[in-house]
């Protein structure tokens, strides 16, 4: 029982980089796929899109960081903490990250139409970024809480 | 559920079709596009398409049963977006041709093989005297599309027409904006543009007499 808890604290510990890496990587493909298709349809500006579709890459980042601060010797004590703390923000991070892209793709199909709305088109994107940030800085104030 | 994030975003914007002055996107460029989907999606578009394509299908057509060739057509659709437009367009066809029968005085049961498809009509045959074969709450324009055909106005029952599609691929397209159904409203948006900004009035007057010599060399 005790193995088990301790591989719990493990599983936490690298839960915000894995899930997160997971998020980026299937936002930035639906953003990017996005981009591909809108480099057919216009003639300039190219590089402007695939920099839209990059956006959902923070999301490790934060799990890089959150990891990080996670990072300590796993025990019985601190091993649920650890577990708890760390997958719910890495879900937090996977999810923000698969709906990140989705926004970067509307935005890109609406930006390349109307280019005078790109900015504002990014908004929801920006948004959606803001709900991941929430979840990283208060898994990092509350990791400060777990024991070492 | 998929999604065409490249296929979707490669479309251009699609204007109104009544204040589009030209088509953004060539047919030759729109089949390349499509070409990003699996073959045998594309094929089924390009299916749906003949069926249910704004300009007409039935010349295309041959034989005497058109409805019998129609109901083939439609099972080689597999897609369930496709199949449920094409049954739509195939409805509306039908309620058209219903209005068309009455005004021309005619009793439906002398056209064997069937005067429409779909599954309203043998609503529309138990109500034939009904202005809109109480139909009015699905589909709220026919009695203006019955006033148009009655004032012989061909081209605004077209635009009532191709505006009532319109809206209806507004709103499949708006259901999932990165899944088939974008693309299913794209592509028939696409085929509703192309027709109107076709509309050709010598063009059709050369077609008018080629039907005629037609009907003449079949009497």
């Amino acid at each position: 029982m005790d193995a088990f808890i301790v591989s719990l604290g493990w599983l936490g510990m690298f839960a915000p980089l894995a899930l997160g890496a997971v998020g980026s990587m299937v936002g930035c493909a639906r953003a990017g796929m996005a981009a591909c298709g809108a480099l057919l349809d216009v003639e300039s500006g190219y590089g402007r899109y695939i920099g839209v579709a990059a956006m959902p890459s923070s999301q490790t980042i934060y799990g890089i960081v959150v990891t990080m601060a996670l990072r300590r010797e796993i025990t019985i004590e601190n091993s649920p903490g650890i577990f708890g703390l760390g997958i719910l923000t890495g879900l937090a991070l996977m999810l923000s990250a698969f709906s990140q892209g989705d926004a970067c793709a509307s935005a890109i199909n609406a930006s390349k139409s109307k280019l005078e709305i790109f900015g504002i088109s990014l908004a929801p994107a920006a948004l959606v970024e803001g709900f991941a940030v929430f979840s990283f800085v208060f898994a990092l104030v509350l990791s400060a809480g777990i024991p070492k | 559920m998929t999604n065409y994030y490249t296929v979707v975003a490669s479309f251009p914007h699609l204007p109104y079709f009544a204040d589009a002055e030209r088509l953004p996107l060539s047919r030759l460029r729109l089949e390349q596009r499509l070409r990003m989907l699996e073959t045998d999606q594309s094929r089924q578009i390009f299916q749906a398409e003949f069926l249910a394509g704004w300009r007409l299908s039935a010349g295309k057509l041959c034989g005497g049963n058109i409805a019998a060739q129609y109901k083939t057509g439609l099972q080689r659709i597999s897609e369930p977006v496709l199949r449920e437009f094409v049954e739509y367009r195939l409805d509306i066809q039908t309620v058209v041709a219903a209005l068309r029968i009455r005004q021309a005085g005619r009793d439906p049961e002398q056209y064997t093989g069937g005067w429409g498809v779909g599954h309203w009509v043998k609503h529309i045959e138990a109500h034939w005297d009904a202005a809109d074969f109480r139909l009015g709450t699905v589909y709220p324009w026919v009695n203006e599309a019955d006033s148009y055909l009655a004032a012989a106005d061909a081209m605004a029952l077209d635009r009532l027409l191709m505006d009532t599609v319109w809206r209806k691929l507004s709103r499949l397209g708006d259901m999932r904006p990165f899944g088939f159904e974008a693309i299913t409203a794209f592509v028939f948006k696409w085929d509703i543009l192309q027709a109107w900004l076709q509309r050709d009035a010598s063009a059709a007057k050369q077609r008018f007499q080629v039907l005629i010599e037609e009907i003449k060399h079949v009497q």
